[in-house]
């Protein structure tokens, strides 16, 4: 059965990455998903099951179901309006475009990026990971009291 | 700017403190977002050094490392070393110093601004990794007998 108004999912993927502006290995750098596969998505050769569907969505910020091929809205409007915190009814707090792209930027950050933002906000989690503590030994150093030294030196700083 | 300058302030953008302390026992210490780098160290290069296996540790290490003799420790140790080769050197700078025309090791630590010792232990990290040669970006780097560089011809 054919329906009316659906596209190939090939073409509203070359679509919604032309709008984002954004270069496919940029997009396989956020998704992880490797620039040959989403080449193939491009080609039409193969299609992306759901969870990659979902990433590649969420990356270009469009709706999975219009990436698709669906007739619906393209934006996901999910992702800037009903994207709220989960707290009670009379405390439910609308996110702004801006706070929204923050969130799903930090998102697809990496690890290390997402430690910066952290560290930023004053939001680090200090009890989950222990103090890092590691040293470039000098050589040639034969003190007897060499504990006492190593000691001292990590009391200074 | 030196590379010990650029390093410090590739750190600091990262949120890490660098300081040069009267150390007695380290070239380096690293404790939470804090590196202490020995102020004795008499070249500007071997500071560098120094200071890229710190941040190597702050970028891939967790916890208490300085216990040498834990297996875990040793594997965190190596990887903040080879993370410091890398950063400092890496197959870029090999072919690098070659495009320089650099022909011994001295020349070619002194154009990657690194100390003798540390271009030596990166090639030998290298040599393990990649085992006598590597072909790498149009060019091929010999590591046994010593190192070699040639460029590959084009087709």
């Amino acid at each position: 059965m054919i329906v009316s108004g659906v596209a190939d999912f090939k073409d509203r993927y070359v679509e919604a990455l032309a709008d984002s502006g954004m270069s496919a290995a940029e997009l396989s750098r956020i998704t992880k998903i490797s620039e040959a596969t989403l080449s193939q998505y491009k080609s039409g050769y193969s299609k992306p099951k759901r969870d990659k569907l979902a990433l590649i969505a969420n990356a270009l910020h469009v709706s999975p179901v219009w990436l698709m091929g669906m007739p619906v809205e393209k934006r996901n409007n999910s992702n800037y309006e009903g994207m709220a915190i989960k707290l009670p009814d009379n405390l439910r707090i609308q996110l702004s475009e801006q706070e929204t792209k923050i969130i799903l930027a930090y998102r697809n950050a990496d690890e290390i990026d997402q430690r910066s933002v952290l560290r930023i906000l004053g939001l680090e989690d200090k009890k989950s990971e222990p103090q890092l503590l590691a040293a470039h030994e000098r050589k040639g150093v034969n003190e007897s009291n060499i504990e006492e030294l190593r000691q001292k030196d990590i009391d200074m700083i | 700017m030196t590379e010990f300058e650029k390093l410090t302030y590739e750190a600091e953008r990262e949120g890490l403190t660098v300081v040069e302390v009267p150390f007695s026992c380290y070239d380096g210490l690293i404790k939470g977002r804090k590196i202490g780098i020995r102020r004795s160290i008499e070249t500007s290069a071997q500071k560098a050094d120094v200071l890229a296996e710190e941040i190597g540790h702050s970028r891939l290490n967790v916890g208490n490392i300085l216990d040498q003799s834990e297996l875990n420790n040793r594997k965190q140790e190596y990887s903040a070393r080879m993370w410091a080769y890398d950063k400092r050197i890496g197959l870029d700078g090999i072919i690098k110093a070659y495009k320089c025309g650099c022909c011994s090791l001295r020349e070619c630590a002194e154009c990657l601004d690194t100390s003798e010792e540390f271009l030596e232990e990166a090639l030998e990290m290298y040599r393990r990794k990649y085992g006598c040669s590597v072909e790498y970006e149009g060019y091929e780097i010999h590591f046994e007998p010593r190192l070699v560089v040639y460029e590959l011809k084009k087709n």
